[in-house]
């Protein structure tokens, strides 16, 4: 859940013009520290799956691939009064703030 | 080549070492002490953590000379000759709080030094910001935390034997 939370708000990969890569180290990367995440109750929600006959499936990484979808979705849904219907990964707090500060502008100009 | 001489987890060393050779490089290479990792090389992981004269220091950021005369703890030398395991390191075993394993030896050393420098005790929220300088990509940190909180009561003497984890 961490790496998926990490992606989501955190990490990212950037290339200058050049190609050259210059989120070369953890901390430019922004790997998510222990400051950055929460105590996350873990609990099951059983479905069966109805398409064999054992009623089960396979699956891995399920905090990576669930945790973006689900925190990307509450941080649109924090800022649809500010006119977001979508967000690119990361959500950086810079982004989010540009965003809330892009819509006063626009208010304030109406 | 100047020799550097120091107490390594009790015992004495004296060690020939280059002017530029880091303190985990003379662990791990000279002395072949390699429960210390190297992770990142640049001071951001803190997998390297030892401790010098009993702080918290990561072992990639200080040169082996600077730590003439020092006493130096690793990862090896936590648990008692007879093999009995330092309270935090049995916290981590009990509480789950290691996947991979390869952060674990800072985030054991750090920790120690984390809850010795808080006699008062920490709250969860407190080891988090504690646990800054050490990264984990496995765990989500969220049973590292725990097990600090649970070996913190046993290292102050709060009680005399790790409170379970619940299954």
């Amino acid at each position: 859940m961490a790496q998926g939370i990490g992606q989501a708000l955190l990490e990212t990969r950037v290339h200058d013009e050049a190609g050259q890569f210059l989120s070369g180290s953890m901390m430019d990367y922004t790997m998510p520290r222990a400051d950055d995440m929460l105590n996350i109750p873990v609990d099951n929600a059983v479905t069966m799956c109805t398409h064999n006959p054992l009623r089960v499936k396979g699956c891995g990484e399920v905090g990576a691939i669930r945790a973006p979808p689900a925190v990307i979705c509450a941080v649109v849904d924090a800022l649809h009064d500010y006119g977001a219907r979508h967000i690119d990964m990361p959500a950086t707090s810079q982004k989010i703030w540009r965003r809330i500060s892009a819509s006063r502008q626009h208010l304030a100009a109406e | 080549m100047p020799k550097v001489s120091l107490t390594v987890n009790g015992k004495p060393v004296s060690v020939e070492v280059e002017n530029r050779t880091l303190l985990v490089e003379m662990l791990r290479e000279q002395l072949r002490l390699t429960g210390t990792h190297v992770g990142c090389d640049t001071s951001q992981c803190g997998a390297c953590v030892v401790h010098v004269n009993g702080a918290s220091v990561k072992s990639c950021t200080i040169l082996a000379v600077q730590c003439e005369g020092t006493e130096v703890l690793t990862i090896e030398g936590l648990a008692a000759p007879d093999g009995t395991l330092h309270p935090m390191q049995e916290a981590f075993r009990e509480y789950h709080a290691l996947q991979c394993g390869f952060c674990t030896p800072g985030m054991v050393m750090s920790a120690i030094d984390l809850v010795q420098r808080n006699p008062q005790g920490l709250s969860d929220r407190e080891i988090r910001e504690g646990l800054e300088g050490n990264l984990c990509r496995c765990t989500g940190y969220h049973n590292i935390v725990r097990a600090i909180a649970a070996a913190q009561v046993v290292m102050h003497g709060k009680a005399s034997e790790l409170p379970r984890a619940a299954e």
